[in-house]
C-alpha cells in the first residue's frame, strides 16, 4: 500500500527564540522587582549587623543581582543567535481536550489541599481518584469504581495505620473513631 | 586485638541480630521506595522498638533500615519519577528515561549493584579508616565547609540540561528559596510574608516531589499521549559489558560518597550529585546524560550508599553526628547506655566489631531484598498508567503531608509541581534548583559563621583545605564550563546541518 502520509520537514531550529527572549527579560524584570520592593519588605536587617555578609538580605541581594543577570544573558543569547535549540519534550504539545482537562487536575489539586480536613482526606481522595480516571479514559464503569474506592482506602490504610501518620479524618471521623 | 574480634563475632552471630538486619533493610527498602516516606522518617518510627533490644540488635535494626531506605529511594525515582528520597532525585535523572524506553530492570538493577558495591567500600572505609578520616574531618571549620559547598555547587553545570543559562538560573533560584525562613543569626524573618508555616523555611521533601513526579502527573492529561508512552512488560537486564563499563563509575562515586559521607553535615544528595556530575565530566558522550544513560544511574546510587557507612565515620570514632539519621542512631546509642567517640573504642570495642560485622551482613541482605523488590517493584510498569498516575498523585499528596503533618505542605508541593511543568516547558533543568536548595543553607550559615569568627575575608584562605577546594572549585568551573561551550557548539551545529 502507497505511502499517502505528508512527508515530514524537519522542524525550523529556534535558536533566536522569542520564548527565550520573553523568559529573559520576564526573570530580570522580576529579579529588579523583587530587589526593589520583596526583599526591602520582607527582609528585616537588624541596625546591629557588623559586616554585610552576616546581614539576613546579604545573600537574597546577591542571587537576584545574578539571577537577573542571567536573565539579560539569556535573553541576550537568543537575541544575537546563540540560543540552545530547543530538545525533545520542551514546548507544549496539547492533547485533545486539554483545557477541560487541565481545569479538572486543578480543581483536584485544589480540592485535595483545602478539602480534606473539612472532609476527611479519604472521600476528598476517592473523589479525586474517580476525577482522574475519567479524564484518563477508563472504559469499564465496574474496574473504575472498584479502583476508585480501594485504591484510596488501601493507601489511606497504609498512611494511618503502617506510617502512623494522622491524615485528617473530617466527616469520616465520628465513622471511624472507636 | 584477636580476642576483641572474637568477642565482637560472638556477640554478632547470634539469629536476632540476622532477622533485625534483614527486617531492617525490608523495611527500609519498602519505606524508602514511597514518595514521602524517608529513610530518616523510618529510622525514627523504629528507634521505640529498639529500646528492648540488645544494644547491637537494636543499632543494627536501625543501620538496615537506613541503608534498605537510601537503596529504596531510587525504585520510585525510576519507576514513577517521584524519588522516594532525596538522595535519590538525582537517580531519576536518568533512571526515569532508561525505564520510559522500556529498561525499568536494568536501570533498577544498576541501581542495586552500584548501592551495594558503594555501601561495601563505604563500610570498610568505616572498617579501616575510621580514625584517620575522623581526624582529617575534624579540620574542617566554617571556611573549610564553605569552600567545600562552593564545590559542591559547581556541580549545577553538569545537571543543567541542554541550557546552561537556566541551569544557573534554576541552581540560584534553589539557593533563594532556601534562604527562606527565620534569620538564623539574627532570628529575623525572611520572604516568609507573616505566614508561620515558612518560618521554618520550605520543607524540602514536599518541594522535591513536586518538582519531580508532579510534571509528570500534569503531563499524563494535558500532553499528548505520543509524547508520554512508557514501555512495558520489562525483561532488560544489565549484561557483563555494561557492568564493567559502569564500574570506574561505581568506584569513583563510592569514594566521592566515601568522602563527603564523613564531613558531617553535607549529605547524600550533595555526594550523588556531585558523583552524577563527575561522571558526566569524565564521559565520552555527556549529552547522553538525562537521557537514559546507565552510568548516570550508577553514579548517583553509588554516591549517595557511598555515603552511608561513611556517615558513621565521625559518629563512631568522634560520637558527632553527620546528618539526621545519624542522630537519631546515636540516640539508639544512648538509651542502651553507650556513648560513641573514642572511649567506646576502649570501653565497648566488642560491640564496635559487631556492628562492623552486621554492616558487612546488611549489604548482603540489601543486595538480596534489592534482587526480590527488583522482581516486583519493576512490574509497575506494567500497570495501565491511567490508574498508575493517579496512584502517584495519592502518594504524593499523604507523603507530603506525612512529612510534618500539615496541609501547607501539600500546597507547597503542589506550586512546585506547577513549577516544575512550566520549567520543563521552557527547557529549564530542576535538578539544579533541588541541589540549590539543599546545599544553600550550608553555604550560607559557613559563609557566616566564618565572618562570625574572624570578621576578615582572609579567614577564606587559612588553611590548606581551603586552598585545596578553591582550587578544585575553581577547576570544575574551568572544566565543566568549556565541557558546557562545546557542548552547546556542537548541538547548535547539529541542528543546523539538520535543517
Amino acid at each position: 500500500m502507497a505511502d499517502t502520509s505528508i512527508p515530514m520537514m524537519p522542524a525550523p531550529v529556534a535558536r533566536r527564540s522569542m520564548r527565550d527572549v520573553v523568559f529573559g527579560l520576564g526573570v530580570a524584570a522580576v529579579a529588579l522587582l523583587f530587589a526593589l520592593i520583596v526583599i526591602p519588605a520582607f527582609i528585616s536587617v537588624p541596625g546591629s549587623v557588623k559586616a554585610a555578609p552576616l546581614s539576613p538580605a546579604f545573600l537574597p541581594y546577591v542571587l537576584t543581582g545574578l539571577i537577573g543577570l542571567l536573565g539579560l544573558v539569556c535573553a541576550a543569547q537568543s537575541l544575537v543567535g546563540q540560543g540552545v535549540p530547543k530538545e525533545d519534550g520542551e514546548g507544549f504539545d496539547p492533547a485533545n481536550g486539554w483545557f477541560f482537562k487541565t481545569l479538572l487536575l486543578a480543581a483536584v489539586f485544589v480540592s485535595f489541599w483545602w478539602l480534606p480536613e473539612l472532609v476527611g482526606t479519604l472521600p476528598v481522595a476517592a473523589a479525586a481518584m474517580a476525577v482522574l480516571l475519567i479524564i484518563g479514559r477508563e472504559r469499564s464503569l465496574v474496574r473504575g469504581a472498584a479502583v476508585a474506592i480501594l485504591v484510596p482506602l488501601l493507601v489511606w490504610l497504609f498512611f494511618v495505620d503502617i506510617a502512623q501518620v494522622p491524615l485528617p479524618e473530617g466527616l469520616i471521623e465520628e465513622l471511624i473513631s472507636p | 586485638m584477636m580476642e576483641n574480634i572474637g568477642l565482637g563475632l560472638s556477640l554478632f552471630f547470634t539469629l536476632q541480630n540476622f532477622v533485625a538486619i534483614a527486617v531492617g533493610v525490608m523495611i527500609g527498602v519498602t519505606i524508602g521506595s514511597i514518595p514521602g516516606l524517608t529513610a530518616t522518617m523510618a529510622v525514627a518510627l523504629a528507634l521505640p522498638f529498639t529500646f528492648s533490644l540488645p544494644p547491637v540488635t537494636g543499632i543494627l535494626l536501625l543501620v538496615g533500615i537506613y541503608k534498605g531506605g537510601i537503596f529504596g529511594g531510587s525504585i520510585s525515582a525510576i519507576l514513577i519519577r517521584a524519588p522516594g528520597t532525596p538522595a535519590a532525585a538525582c537517580t531519576s535523572l536518568d533512571g526515569y528515561p532508561m525505564a520510559r524506553r522500556g529498561e525499568a530492570g536494568k536501570a533498577l538493577q544498576m541501581a542495586l549493584y552500584a548501592s551495594c558495591i558503594a555501601d561495601v567500600i563505604s563500610n570498610l572505609a568505616l572498617i579501616f579508616l575510621a580514625g584517620t578520616i575522623a581526624s582529617f574531618a575534624l579540620e574542617f571549620g566554617p571556611p573549610e565547609y564553605f569552600w567545600l559547598i562552593a564545590f559542591s555547587l559547581t556541580i549545577v553545570i553538569s545537571i543543567s540540561g541542554s541550557s546552561l543559562t537556566k541551569g544557573l538560573i534554576s541552581g540560584l533560584l534553589g539557593v533563594l528559596l532556601s534562604t527562606v525562613g527565620l534569620d538564623l543569626v539574627y532570628g529575623t524573618q525572611r520572604l516568609t510574608f507573616d505566614n508561620f508555616n515558612l518560618m521554618g523555611g520550605i520543607s524540602y521533601i514536599p518541594l522535591l516531589i513536586g518538582l519531580f513526579a508532579i510534571p509528570e502527573v500534569i503531563e499524563f492529561y494535558v500532553q499528548r499521549s505520543s509524547n508520554l508512552d512508557v514501555s512495558s512488560s520489562d525483561r532488560s537486564r544489565v549484561n557483563w559489558s555494561e557492568f564493567k563499563r559502569c564500574l570506574p563509575t561505581i568506584f569513583r562515586g563510592s569514594l566521592i560518597g566515601v568522602a563527603l559521607g564523613s564531613v558531617p553535615g553535607i549529605g547524600a544528595t550533595a555526594a550523588s550529585f556531585l558523583s552524577y556530575g563527575e561522571a558526566r565530566r569524565n564521559s565520552k558522550t555527556p549529552e547522553t546524560f538525562g537521557r537514559g544513560e546507565i552510568k548516570g544511574v550508577a553514579a548517583a546510587e553509588s554516591g549517595n550508599n557511598g555515603v552511608a557507612g561513611a556517615t558513621l565515620i565521625p559518629l563512631l570514632a568522634l560520637g558527632i553526628p553527620g546528618d539526621v539519621v545519624t542522630a537519631v542512631i546515636l540516640g539508639a546509642f544512648m538509651l542502651q547506655g553507650l556513648t560513641p567517640g573514642p572511649l567506646m573504642f576502649q570501653d565497648n570495642i566488642d560491640i564496635i566489631y559487631a556492628l562492623f560485622c552486621g554492616m558487612i551482613v546488611a549489604s548482603i541482605f540489601l543486595f538480596a531484598s534489592g534482587m526480590f523488590a527488583i522482581r516486583y517493584f519493576a512490574r509497575i510498569t506494567d500497570v495501565p498508567r491511567h490508574i498508575l498516575i493517579p496512584l502517584v498523585l495519592l502518594f504524593c499528596v499523604f507523603g507530603s503531608y506525612a512529612v510534618q503533618n500539615q496541609m501547607f505542605d501539600v500546597l507547597i508541593m503542589l506550586l512546585f509541581g506547577l513549577l516544575g511543568f512550566l520549567m520543563a516547558r521552557i527547557g529549564m533543568s530542576s535538578a539544579p534548583l533541588l541541589i540549590g536548595f539543599i546545599l544553600g543553607p550550608l553555604f550560607e550559615d559557613n559563609l557566616r559563621r566564618s565572618y562570625l569568627i574572624a570578621n576578615d575575608a582572609a579567614v577564606f584562605v587559612r588553611s590548606p583545605i581551603c586552598w585545596f577546594f578553591i582550587a578544585a572549585t575553581a577547576l570544575s568551573l574551568y572544566v565543566g564550563l568549556r565541557k558546557e561551550f562545546q557542548s552547546a557548539r556542537a548541538a547548535r551545529e547539529r541542528a543546523d546541518a539538520a535543517v
